[in-house]
């Protein structure tokens, strides 16, 4: 429901686009900057999904994504726990900062979440939270065209032999 | 050409050659004659000069009721691109052109906007004009900002030029430092990190108005195993002396870094394995380290005191250092945080 809390246990994504990605793959803490017109970060509440693996979850976020978001071909799904996120920015940010994340669904993304209590231009805070990324997967798909081209000629092999019988 | 009445003793010509002053003050005086309109154009010199570019954009400015030509000029000599803005005007009494070098902008009303870089000319400028070892590794990495930029927010300008200008400013101001993660905010300012562990962190993001905004996570130096973070916004210029207090330039400069490497090698060599650890059995003070990789018994300390902070050694009572696992990789590049990542948080 709009504004519940998520719970400890649950995890959370942010969309890291390709020029917020250092030449080392980690993810900067430009990541976690509130972008124009946001009051809150965005982010997606991978349980909600009640998917049950992480290949499918990420994969449900990419569709999401992309209807929404012009994908960078190198851009990254960065992958956070809510209380790891909670307790590492209460404890080392200077001010103390409670962070809350809450469930925002919208119409055409109902896992949509948002991270409050960020204010704009808070570099500081971004790049602790950009400590707290657990993993990290590409936001889009790289097709892998010998692959196809290999299932396809197997396709189009097993369909003439079952032809020629 | 008078050149002394067009120069002051600071002047922006200082070090360029009197063919290009000649033939850019010509063209300026020639301009000035026909009826004036905003325009740009550039001028190149053959001679041995390093000036690679200059652009010229001329507009009006009001003197009370009397409108007046103004030129701006920007230009970019071989080791630096100055951009300092300056007006240049007809003297009323003699009807020639007198220059007057303006480092801010005139208090004037005028017509038309200040020339602006374009992003690829910055570009290519990080190449032919920055003294870094890595300018042409920058430049690469800016293109494909630019290329990955465009791809994901194809509605708005990739990068902010005035943002680029400000961070060539700046790294021409501090030489020798190592090479820095740049990404690009989503409003397209250049971001700079260096990093090399939780506690040595330093970020930079660069606003095209001359300021920047900072932030920097320090080992404080009384608590070692605490983490001092601070961040704000202050001027370019002004960058460099407030963020030293926190030892910021100990892990961003080459030399330091150089230092760094010497150590974790000199460790290296003197450690045997056992039992899948290294062990450097024979005592050696922070002094003895200090001579064998020629550096400050201060710099070592400072070295050594991080190594033990970060788990890589453990120097017990008896003097003997374990090395659990490997040491961090001294690296002037992109896998330099990939390395070996810290064992514990700060």
């Amino acid at each position: 429901m709009q504004g519940d809390p998520l719970l400890d246990s649950d995890h959370i994504t942010r969309y890291c686009g390709a020029s917020q990605i250092n030449e080392d793959g980690t993810i900067s803490g430009a990541t976690f900057r509130l972008r124009e017109g946001e009051s809150y970060l965005s982010v997606n509440w991978l349980e909600f999904l009640e998917l049950g693996n992480r290949e499918a979850e990420s994969s449900e976020i990419r569709r999401v994504l992309s209807s929404k978001l012009g994908i960078g071909t190198k851009a990254k799904i960065g992958v956070l726990n809510v209380s790891e996120l909670r307790r590492y920015i209460f404890a080392e940010s200077p001010d103390g900062r409670d962070l809350q994340v809450r469930h925002q669904p919208e119409p055409d993304d109902p896992s949509h979440s948002g991270v409050f209590n960020v204010e704009m231009d808070d570099d500081l805070i971004a790049d602790l939270i950009t400590e707290n990324v657990r993993e990290s997967y590409p936001a889009k798909v790289q097709l892998d065209w010998s692959e196809i081209r290999r299932k396809i000629a197997l396709d189009r092999h097993s369909n003439t032999r079952a032809a020629t019988k | 050409m008078r050149l002394n009445a067009l120069t002051q003793p600071d002047s922006l010509y200082r070090g360029l050659s009197s063919l290009f002053l000649d033939s850019l003050i010509l063209d300026i005086y020639k301009r000035s004659k026909e009826p004036i309109a905003p325009y740009t154009s550039s001028i190149s010199t053959a001679s041995s000069s390093t000036i690679l570019l200059c652009s010229l954009q001329s507009y009006e400015i009001r003197r009370g009721t009397e409108k007046r030509p103004c030129h701006e000029i920007t230009g970019v000599e071989s080791g630096k691109l100055w951009d300092r803005r300056y007006w240049f005007e007809h003297s009323v009494e003699s009807k020639q052109p007198h220059l007057n070098v303006a480092t801010t902008s005139p208090s004037i009303s005028q017509e038309a906007a200040p020339p602006k870089d374009s992003t690829v000319e910055l570009i290519s400028n990080v190449i032919t004009q920055l003294k870094v070892p890595f300018a042409r590794r920058l430049a690469k990495r800016l293109d494909y900002l630019v290329e990955a930029s465009r791809e994901e927010y194809p509605h708005q300008a990739p990068m902010v030029p005035e943002s680029l200008r400000d961070f060539i400013n700046y790294l021409q101001s501090i030489p020798n430092v190592r090479y820095p993660s740049v990404v690009l905010t989503t409003n397209g300012n250049i971001r700079l990190e260096w990093r090399k562990a939780r506690n040595h962190h330093f970020a930079v993001e660069f606003l095209g108005d001359g300021n920047v905004r900072f932030v920097v996570f320090a080992q404080d130096p009384k608590h070692p195993e605490r983490t001092t973070r601070v961040s704000g916004l202050t001027s370019a210029d002004s960058l460099l002396s407030i963020v030293q207090p926190y030892g910021v330039f100990d892990w961003v400069s080459k030399q330091a870094m150089d230092v760094y490497g010497r150590v974790v090698r000199t460790l290296l060599n003197l450690s045997r394995e056992e039992n899948g650890i290294g062990v450097i059995e024979q005592r050696s003070t922070n002094q003895d380290i200090a001579n064998m990789v020629g550096a400050s018994q201060e710099m070592v300390s400072r070295i050594m005191k991080d190594l033990e902070i970060e788990n890589y050694i453990k120097i017990g009572k008896n003097g003997v250092i374990e090395i659990p696992g490997k040491l961090p990789q001294d690296t002037d590049g992109p896998s330099e945080r990939s390395a070996e990542a810290p064992r514990t948080a700060a």
